[in-house]
């Protein structure tokens, strides 16, 4: 009779656990801040859409945040971004399986043609940020690295911390003799291809190695998923060092290196600089840029980089098209305010008026 | 209508079987025998470089740890139950061990990554300290956090209550006349153990630890969480790296495009291969040493 | 004979082994008193050692080899038990510790819609829909047709179909998750273009349910004692029926303890998720359209982050998936006690 009573107790119990999560929701604006009072009525206010997008873990938190601030102005669209990396934000798309992708580099062309052709796809750049390079050296702050020497430490020719590349730069620092523990993306990442593409561009005779969205192998270092496993695993080891967009960094507290840019000057990646830094990219035809990894500009951080919006241009929803391009357009208008708070930078405004034609309904 | 069911369930195995087996077909013919040697892993790259030779290294190297730790530990409390303990306490030490079994391998990885690796580090530097001059046991680059070492601890267990289980079985069916053959000579009860319930147990136990090992190979999730993804095949389990297939299938197939897919198939055929040969041998060396 | 290898007359009294143990861990006492050695857990293990090594000193020295080795066999043995306890109690007790601190009623109330991973906010909801939702369907097609199956291979099979279908439901068992959720990911997702959804996720759950519920089933039909098959013939019912009205009704009680091992090993399952549910932030009521939540996604995705606010989330989340699974592990326990077949 016990055990009877005891089986019927626990049937209950499961069953009032199902019946009480009858009853949730999503807002969670309660326990949010609000980072700006909500601007006036936009187009998308009475759009009635769920949107769900992945990609580029880069842009990922001022993505959240839009998507915070926007479901306030209208409350009839959801929309959901699952940050897996630029390469499988793309694969996701090329398969129908999202409906919008982030990336922060524009399809290569044997991508574009899975996606239908080279047109099917709009790429509209819809924020920007640098490639924060982070540390775990505690006591250690405002480390400053020449490319040469952060394409030696990443290629794994720059092994301990006080070796004399770094040193040289940093001779009132207290650098410990223990190995760098090098982390990199595991996943397939724009991140990774920018940081490449620019080690390539500034240290050819260190950095031999390709450039891409998978790290190449070859290297030393270990792999992590996502810019927050990155920032994870480095702030787990005390000498350990990876790269990342800045507000992973800054929310685990590790320090953020300074690198030395063209006109010689040891700069972060705060909003300005790469603001400086995107003003000397050029505006390929498609609404993409062509960065440049050695601006002039004496303030521009060389690892900047704007990353782009991915949706088919023929949709085969309306509604969702529609919701998409609303969106898209409140992010590039009044979203932009939202990015420097977040360690993103604005984008120039030449680049913003082209993609602002590009997300028009 | 019976007989309808189960001749679909059979129709709907064969097929999964056959698309499978179609769908990887593309990434091995790309790779050819490449495909069992290479250590990386860029299927959708021109050219393609991928193989699994290193995530094979890390299947295997993690599943045979985590059996060396979880076997001693899973044999000896089955033998405790059946020998020393009371019915009593051998029925509650029963129901902990299926409550380990019952833990979803999601907790066993999040409680691996956040409670254990940082503890492990002082057991891991003392390992590589004392007993580095093993090259196994080697660790250069002094940097200890998430190895094979770790996440073969973590998935000893999940591996200890099925080899644990099914070993207390095997005991259990030792006949009694054999241990009382053995008291009346005389014998302590650890000789007891010795002469009369381990030797006609032992095909079974090995049944028992080939399940584990079964169990063990085809852990993602735990794994995914515990182990630093690297490509290479090293010796050193205390440093940080390593890869499995069933980790490697569920951290990249986002990503994947078709070639990387059908490697990911081929993959995971050649994981299901493994742990079928060794389930079905298992099952046959235990039904055998019951039947004697 | 040696006398060493003899039982030598004496006997370890009570009184005098726990004296040797506790000389042992005076010793350690000692030792770390005097000695730079520190740390809680050296002292735990060298105690526990240097215990041991006392009992089994004195041992040695009233009883003789022989017994010095059945009781570190014995010792061991135990060992081996404390330390099953001592995993089991870890991970359920630092589950519960660190997971009751996050979770609250908002917790179960909210989703994760419009959090980013650093706010602390956010909560299960769409999780827990998405799991209930997904193991749910999962069982509405595993349980008929794991049944079917079980009565056609203890009723019906005879022959080369029974033993190739028995053959089929062992390599079912066998199928690594992640290559079940890899074949509906390739299949329907992919291949006939479906997409993400929670069906998809509950195929390849269903995959991995069918081979236990026939297992399970299969075992407590055979149970069921043939004289009441037989008198059931002897009155003249047809075979269907029989089985019907009387074989499943007695082997019910084992059976649905076997549909709820199977439906709490199924909760937690999290890689054939990953590629067919996808996973998605907010509260999605239909899980054939569109990408899905659950548990065990949930406490990956918090998990891999491994920032503060989503460190909590995903401890609390761990603690609800295994507070989910043990209940229905036990409840499937009682159910068997209750209604005993033998």
């Amino acid at each position: 009779m016990r055990c009877r009573r005891a089986a019927i107790l626990a049937t209950a119990a499961i069953v009032s656990l199902a019946g009480g999560t009858a009853c949730g929701t999503d807002d969670n604006s309660a326990r949010l801040s609000a980072r700006r009072p909500t601007s006036g009525p936009v187009p998308g206010a009475r759009d009635s859409a769920t949107l769900s997008g992945a990609g580029a873990t880069f842009p990922a938190t001022l993505v959240q945040e839009w998507i915070k601030e926007y479901r306030s102005l209208a409350p009839g669209v959801t929309i959901n971004y699952q940050p897996i990396g630029s390469g499988a934000g793309i694969q996701q798309l090329t398969s129908k399986t999202v409906d919008f992708a982030g990336s922060d580099v524009p399809l290569k062309e044997s991508e574009a043609a899975a996606t239908g052709g080279p047109g099917a796809v709009a790429q509209v750049p819809w924020t920007a940020g640098g490639v924060a390079v982070e540390y775990n050296l505690p006591g250690v702050t405002g480390l400053r690295i020449t490319p040469a020497a952060l394409a030696g430490i990443f290629a794994g020719t720059v092994t301990r911390w006080n070796d004399p590349a770094i040193k040289a730069e940093n001779p009132d620092v207290a650098l410990p003799a223990s190995g760098i523990q090098v982390v990199h993306r595991s996943d397939g990442s724009g991140t990774t291809q920018v940081f490449t593409d620019y080690l390539k561009a500034v240290a050819p005779q260190v950095w031999t190695f390709p450039s891409g969205k998978d790290w190449p192998a070859g290297t030393a270092g270990t792999g992590a998923k996502g810019s927050d496993g990155v920032t994870a695993a480095v702030k787990q080891s005390i000498g350990a060092i990876g790269y990342a967009e800045p507000s992973y960094p800054k929310q685990a507290q590790l320090g953020i290196a300074t690198i030395r840019n063209e006109g010689g000057r040891f700069v972060g990646p705060d909003a300005r600089a790469v603001s400086a830094a995107l003003a000397s990219a050029t505006v390929n035809p498609d609404g993409t840029l062509k960065l440049n990894f050695t601006p002039a500009d004496p303030v521009a951080y060389p690892i900047s980089s704007a990353s782009y919006l991915m949706f088919h241009r023929s949709g085969s929803d309306p509604a969702k098209d529609a919701a998409l391009k609303h969106f898209a357009a409140w992010a590039l208008a009044d979203g932009q305010g939202l990015a420097e708070g977040l360690d993103y930078a604005p984008l120039p405004e030449p680049v913003q008026v082209t993609a602002l034609g590009a997300v028009k309904l | 209508m019976t007989t309808l069911v189960a001749g679909a369930v059979v129709v709907v195995l064969l097929a999964m079987t056959v698309f499978l087996l179609i769908r990887a077909w593309p990434a091995v013919r790309t790779a050819g025998g490449d495909f069992l040697t290479e250590r990386q892993w860029f299927p959708d790259a021109t050219p393609a470089r991928f193989g699994i030779a290193a995530l094979v290294w890390g299947t295997v190297v993690s599943s045979i740890l985590a059996l060396a730790v979880a076997v001693p530990v899973a044999v000896g409390s089955a033998l405790y139950v059946t020998e020393y303990a009371r019915p009593a306490v051998g029925r509650w030490i029963g129901y902990v061990v299926d409550v380990l079994a019952a833990v979803p391998s999601v907790v066993y990885g999040l409680w691996g990554l956040l409670f254990l690796v940082p503890r492990m580090v002082p057991v891991q530097r003392f390992l590589a300290e004392h007993l580095g001059f093993v090259p196994f046991f080697d660790n250069p680059d002094g940097v200890y956090g998430k190895s094979v070492f770790a996440a073969s601890v973590v998935l000893a267990l999940m591996v200890l209550p099925i080899v644990a289980a099914v070993s207390r079985e095997i005991f259990r069916q030792v006949p009694q006349e054999l241990r009382e053959a053995s008291i009346a000579l005389g014998a302590t009860r650890w000789e007891v153990i010795r002469t009369s319930v381990l030797p006609p147990s032992r095909s079974g136990v090995i049944g028992a630890v080939i399940l584990g090992l079964g169990r063990a190979l085809g852990e993602t999730i735990a794994v995914a969480l515990v182990l630093a993804a690297t490509f290479e095949v090293h010796l050193r389990i205390l440093e940080p790296g390593g890869n499995t297939i069933a980790a490697n299938i569920a951290t990249k197939f986002g990503e994947s495009g078709d070639v990387g897919r059908s490697a990911l198939i081929a993959s995971g055929l050649i994981l299901f291969a493994i742990t079928l040969g060794a389930t079905m041998f298992a099952r046959r060396v235990i039904r055998r040493s019951a039947l004697r | 004979m040696s006398a060493s290898s003899t039982l030598k007359s004496g006997r370890l009294g009570h009184g005098q082994a726990v004296g040797a143990v506790g000389a042992g861990v005076a010793v350690t006492v000692l030792a770390f008193w005097l000695t730079p050695l520190q740390g809680r857990a050296d002292f735990g293990v060298v105690a526990y050692l240097a215990g041991t090594a006392g009992y089994l000193l004195a041992a040695a020295r009233t009883e003789g080899r022989r017994s010095v080795v059945d009781r570190l066999a014995a010792v061991l043995m135990a060992t081996t038990v404390g330390v099953c306890l001592l995993a089991l109690g870890s991970v359920l007790i630092y589950t519960a510790v660190r997971g009751l601190t996050s979770m609250d009623w908002y917790f179960f109330t909210h989703s994760m819609n419009g959090v980013g991973p650093r706010d602390d906010a956010g909560g299960a909801y769409h999780a827990i829909v998405g799991t209930l939702q997904q193991v749910l369907l999962a069982s509405l097609i595993a349980v008929p047709s794991g049944l079917l199956v079980a009565i056609y291979l203890t009723e019906y099979g005879r022959g080369r179909l029974a033993s190739l279908v028995r053959t089929v439901v062992d390599v079912m068992v066998g199928i690594p998750s992640i290559v079940a959720g890899l074949f509906i990911y390739a299949f329907w997702v992919l291949g006939l273009g479906r997409g993400f959804s929670g069906f998809a996720a509950a195929m390849a759950l269903s995959i991995l349910m069918l081979p236990i519920v026939v297992r399970s089933a299969e075992e407590m039909i055979k149970l069921v004692p043939p004289s009441l098959r037989e008198a059931a013939y002897a009155l003249g019912i047809p075979r269907w029926r029989a089985i019907l009205k009387v074989v499943l009704p007695t082997a019910s009680a084992g059976i649905t303890t076997g549909v709820m091992l199977a439906v709490a090993r199924v909760t937690g399952e999290t890689a054939p998720l990953l590629l067919t549910a996808f996973g998605f932030d907010s509260i999605q009521n239909d899980p054939f359209s569109g990408p899905q939540s659950s548990l065990p996604l949930f406490v990956f995705g918090q998990a891999s982050s491994a920032f503060g606010a989503a460190v909590d989330r995903a401890w609390a989340g761990a603690l609800t998936l295994i507070a989910v699974v043990l209940l229905l592990t036990v409840a499937a326990r009682l159910v068997t006690r209750r209604n005993r077949l033998v």
